[in-house]
């Protein structure tokens, strides 16, 4: 079971694991490039970059993308966060070879 | 959200995976937890969310419509947001939740009283329906 907290709230989002376990499911991204498109305080990106290859993650937020990059665990390497819209995406085509609205489209 | 999809399509390696997961504006229970399991205090409006969410999928329409991604699967399934306290729910939702998401008075006077009479006075959760979207990108120029 995994948090967000802040000083007024106390959240734990998918106790069952059941979003990635259905992401993985319906996409192999051990062999991806991937790209988070909204990527909040990256709830989803830190338990996705288990499985993905090398991962991009960006939210038009600014306190957002701090929260996510100050969540990194460990013992997982660094996500590539960017602040940027999902209608401009700073990449040039064929970057990766998934991406991912979760929560965001 | 066009743009958006386009935007992803665009940065995509061909037969690369789109991916569209999101909560849909579907009626659920919100709940408290007893020792005799989950204890329903009655629906969450969901209803304010209803255009945003067709919205969305006119936009994916479009998008598949126009040759640029091709739907792979199209699935549902519940995943679980679960806060220690009602206070801590009620915080949450008027800050990221709302206006799309109401908790109606009765079923807020019910959950409150279902939490106080809990040691902590919780926990608590609503079961959002997830609708997952697979796409491929397709050979179309835009």
């Amino acid at each position: 079971m995994s948090s967000n907290e802040n000083s007024s709230n106390r959240l734990y989002r998918d106790t069952e694991g059941a979003e990635v376990a259905h992401v993985l499911r319906a996409c192999p991204l051990q062999r991806y490039r991937l790209i988070e498109i909204g990527c909040g305080e990256g709830f989803l990106t830190w338990k996705l970059s288990r499985h993905a290859a090398p991962q991009a993650a960006i939210d038009p937020n600014l306190d957002r993308l701090h929260a996510a990059q100050v969540a990194r665990p460990p013992d997982l390497p660094a996500v590539s966060f960017a602040q940027a819209r999902a209608e401009a995406l700073p990449f040039p085509p064929g970057s990766f070879d998934a991406a991912i609205f979760a929560h965001s489209l | 959200m066009v743009h958006a999809l386009k935007e992803a399509a665009r940065v995509l390696s061909l037969e690369g995976c789109l991916i569209d997961m999101r909560p849909l504006s579907i009626d659920v229970p919100l709940e408290v937890a007893s020792p005799s399991g989950w204890q329903s205090a009655g629906p969450v409006d969901m209803s304010p969310g209803v255009p945003t969410d067709l919205v969305a999928d006119n936009a994916v329409l479009q998008v598949v419509k126009e040759g640029i991604i091709k739907r792979v699967s199209l699935d549902r399934f519940e995943s679980a947001y679960v806060w220690d306290t009602y206070e801590a729910m009620q915080a949450y939702i008027e800050e990221r939740w709302s206006p799309d998401v109401i908790v109606p008075p009765a079923v807020a006077e019910r959950a409150q009283s279902l939490a106080a009479s809990q040691p902590g006075g919780g926990p608590l959760r609503i079961r959002l329906v997830i609708q997952l979207g697979v796409y491929q990108r397709a050979p179309a120029l835009f």
